[in-house]
């Protein structure tokens, strides 16, 4: 027994020291990789960007959402318009509808935002996939994380290819998977030197097995909760590029416009604003693939929606 | 509490050292497996207790009856009685809903509606395993193959032993409960065996499984989305994956006994090294298939009589085996497949062929034999679609797909990168086992053919291959069954 215990502590001194020394090389090559909440690099380091920003409670404007709001709505346009400073934005790529609701009870909790914007489009209703662990992400949020974290959730080589990732791409505003977040959250891509990659480009048309039910019946959820918490939610449904709109086969945009129906007619049973930026053509000279627009293409957006949603007006309705 | 878990991780050595602090003391150290076993199985849902409670109680009785003589009628009585309560609470557990989907189906079919009074039955973990333990040892006692026991303690413990309890290997009596008779003395080549069986059954479920699932899941959940040759990717991800899955918590169980001084029956022994069916089938959960000889097969007459009745009962055989793994009927469909695959054997007498290790003494298999496991593997990865499918018309769907022009395409996966890496990982495995194929388990000749520096090595490749492709960790699968 004696000799059983021995071998079985020598060979467990022997692994932790090894790990120990796979973390020093590790701290001591790449920067602090973000909190490991979700499978999702984007949102691991937004939490990262929302546990150390200076806002961190009281918040007038909230966007929340996927890479359509994380992206295609201006930060500084917003601000300016609504002139107010004390605007986050919480989005993050590939969150869907279902995640949002879960979200937004925690930013709730957090910030009390008095209104809330939501830029979406067809892709937001896809099969749910970033699989958010909430309470990790409250937990980090309200009082911390272990630093062992990312290892207890990942494995290494997720773990040193999403430190790797962060490293590359949060200063970098010329790639799609760019973490260079604004002073509010969001994300404004360069149009020079960004290398649009042509299948992103192309895209593909709709699919009738493209969206599940599932996320309109949590768009419903939000426009509910928003209600009944007198939060002003503004749902804007984001453009499509002029070229890709013009490709489109008659079942691909009734796929479109059904969505666009649908998702409006949620919004505006709760009496929520609705806006449709595609009444309108978007030139293909303001995106970097079929829906994400560039830096200029996200003010004209921006511009649009407080146009649209004539914020002076907007400000001064009550949902009480 | 899964074996692959933290929770496991404290549970085991907590466990393990009280049970060598008491000593050698058998009645003691039986009662400690008992109440562990307990603790272990009620971290899932203390309520399922009373189930298991039920049954050990139910059997020990009835077999204590059975021993005191009676007519023959009585013992028949007393027989059924625990194959009626014992089968009762599976069908009822897990095939109630089956069954009553199915009964509805088909008055609807001719015109009736029904509203079924359907219940949301929740499956307890590992039923179908105990209670085939537990059966055992009655119809045992009833043949009188095996004495009744009188020691309680010892027989709860041997229904319930804790590293067996939820996946197996399904247990005989006359192999385990002895065991619990006789003193356990701490054996230290025994117990560092059993400690490099878990670590290779965990390097099966969490290296092999859990990163083929990703993959697997992936392809078979988004069936219609893919390519003939990634549909036939994703059948080669899930045959690993089961046995990755599968035989590493046998693997687990077996070395976790063994550190507390129990030897378990080898479950499976490199079944994707068959030459042909019928070794496939003695290569894979050896515990259920001797299970089902020996209570279900040969009680029919086996493969004695008309040859009409051979295949009949071989027919039987694996559509029960089938049906055990779920209510489904492409479980049904798999048992079928392989009744079809094992007939011809049956039939032309060369079921029996191939009894030892393929290749034995020899690196490498000869022509024949490489063309019988090719054969082999390939018949049993196309059988595998049925099982992991979620029904018939997906099965039947995603071969259809699979014989398409698009088979002679590049197979394309989300994040092909790492799926390469899997397939490289995947491969060097199957060459540790194809090297170990002589041993009860791959890495068991490493505990004598290298020495201590190299072993270590080894050893510590191994872990940290555990944390570097450690994947969203996956419930394994027979915990279902």
């Amino acid at each position: 027994m004696k000799l059983f215990l021995k071998k079985l502590i020598l060979f467990s001194l022997g692994l932790i020291g090894l790990l120990f020394s796979v973390q020093i090389i590790w701290f001591n090559t790449y920067s602090t990789p973000p909190p490991t909440v979700s499978k999702n690099l984007c949102f691991n380091t937004k939490a990262m960007f929302l546990k150390h920003h200076q806002l961190q409670s009281d918040v007038e404007i909230l966007a929340i959402g996927s890479s359509m709001s994380l992206i295609n709505l201006n930060s500084n346009s917003i601000k300016k318009h609504f002139k107010t400073d004390r605007f986050i934005n919480t989005a993050a790529w590939g969150i869907g509808m279902l995640e949002t609701y879960q979200l937004i009870e925690i930013y709730q909790k957090k910030y009390q935002p008095k209104t809330i914007i939501i830029a979406s489009n067809i892709a937001d209703f896809r099969k749910p996939s970033t699989n958010i662990n909430y309470t990790a992400f409250e937990q980090y949020l309200t009082e911390g994380l272990s630093p062992f974290n990312h290892l207890r959730a990942n494995n290494f080589a997720q773990a040193i290819a999403e430190a790797q990732h962060y490293d590359w791409y949060k200063d970098d505003s010329t790639h799609y998977t760019s973490l260079n977040f604004d002073a509010s959250g969001g994300v404004n891509y360069h149009k020079e030197g960004f290398n649009i990659d042509s299948a992103r480009w192309n895209g593909s048309g709709f699919k009738s097995d493209f969206m599940v039910g599932i996320q309109y019946v949590y768009l419903d959820s939000i426009s509910r909760y928003c209600k009944e918490h007198s939060i002003k939610l503004i749902f804007a449904q984001t453009p499509i590029r002029n070229g890709l709109m013009l490709k489109l086969n008659q079942d691909e945009k009734q796929i479109l416009n059904n969505h666009i129906d649908k998702v409006k007619s949620i919004v505006t049973a709760y009496k929520l604003a609705f806006i449709n930026s595609n009444n309108r053509t978007w030139p293909d000279s303001l995106f970097v693939d079929i829906s994400h627009l560039n830096k200029e293409g996200s003010l004209l957006f921006t511009d649009y929606l407080a146009q649209q949603l004539n914020v002076d007006h907007f400000k001064q309705l009550k949902f009480k | 509490m899964q074996v692959n878990s933290i929770d496991f991780a404290i549970f085991l050595p907590i466990v393990f050292a009280i049970y060598w602090l008491l000593r050698e003391n058998l009645k003691l150290q039986n009662l400690l497996i008992l109440a562990a076993s307990y603790v272990f199985y009620g971290w899932w849902d203390w309520k399922f207790l009373a189930l298991i409670f039920i049954s050990s109680l139910l059997d020990y009785s009835i077999a204590l009856e059975l021993d005191r003589g009676g007519t023959t009628r009585q013992r028949k009585i007393l027989l059924w009685s625990s194959v009626v309560v014992n089968l009762g609470f599976l069908a009822s557990f897990k095939y109630y809903g089956f069954f009553v989907d199915n009964f509805v189906s088909a008055f609807s079919f001719f015109g009736s509606e029904i509203k079924p009074n359907t219940l949301n039955i929740i499956l307890p973990i590992g039923i179908s395993f105990y209670t085939f333990q537990t059966l055992s040892y009655t119809i045992d006692v009833y043949r009188r193959k095996i004495d009744s026991t009188k020691d309680i303690v010892a027989f709860f413990a041997f229904v319930s032993f804790f590293p067996q309890l939820v996946a197996g290997p399904i247990e005989r009596a006359q192999n385990l409960l002895p065991q619990f008779y006789v003193k356990r003395k701490f054996d230290y080549s025994k117990a560092a065996d059993g400690m490099r069986q878990i670590l290779w059954g965990l390097f099966k479920k969490i290296v092999i499984a859990d990163n083929c699932a990703k993959y697997a899941n992936l392809i078979f959940d988004n069936s219609a989305d893919h390519s003939g040759s990634t549909l036939v990717l994703g059948a080669l991800f899930f045959t690993f994956q089961i046995y990755g899955d599968f035989s590493g918590y046998s693997d687990i169980a077996i070395g976790t006994a063994r550190l507390l001084g129990i030897d378990l029956k080898k479950n499976f022994a490199f079944p994707y090294f068959s030459r042909n069916i019928a070794e496939f089938w003695r290569r894979w959960h050896i515990s259920l298939t001797s299970w089902f000889k020996n209570y279900v097969y040969f009680p029919l007459g086996g493969s004695r009589g008309k040859t009409s009745v051979v295949i009949r009962n071989i027919f039987i055989l694996f559509l029960v085996s089938g049906f055990w793994h779920g209510a489904n009927y492409t479980y049904l469909f798999w048992g079928a497949l392989n009744a079809i695959y094992f007939l011809p054997l049956l039939l032309f007498k060369t079921n029996r062929n191939n009894l030892g290790v393929v290749a034995l003494g020899k690196t490498l298999p000869s022509v024949k034999e490489v063309l019988g496991i090719t054969l082999t593997f390939t018949l049993t990865v196309f059988a595998w679609i049925f099982f992991r499918a979620t029904s018939l018309d997906h099965a039947f769907g995603i071969i259809a797909d699979i014989f398409s022009p698009s088979l002679f395409t590049i197979p394309t996966i989300d994040g092909t990168g790492n799926a390469q890496t899997i397939i490289i990982v995947v491969a060097i495995f199957m060459l540790i086992e194809w090297l170990g194929r002589e041993g009860e388990y791959a890495i068991e000749h490493w505990g004598t053919k290298y020495k201590t520096p190299v072993r270590y090595l080894l050893y510590y490749a191994i872990t940290i291959a555990l944390i570097w492709f450690k994947a969203d960790e996956q419930p394994f699968i027979y915990f279902q069954f």
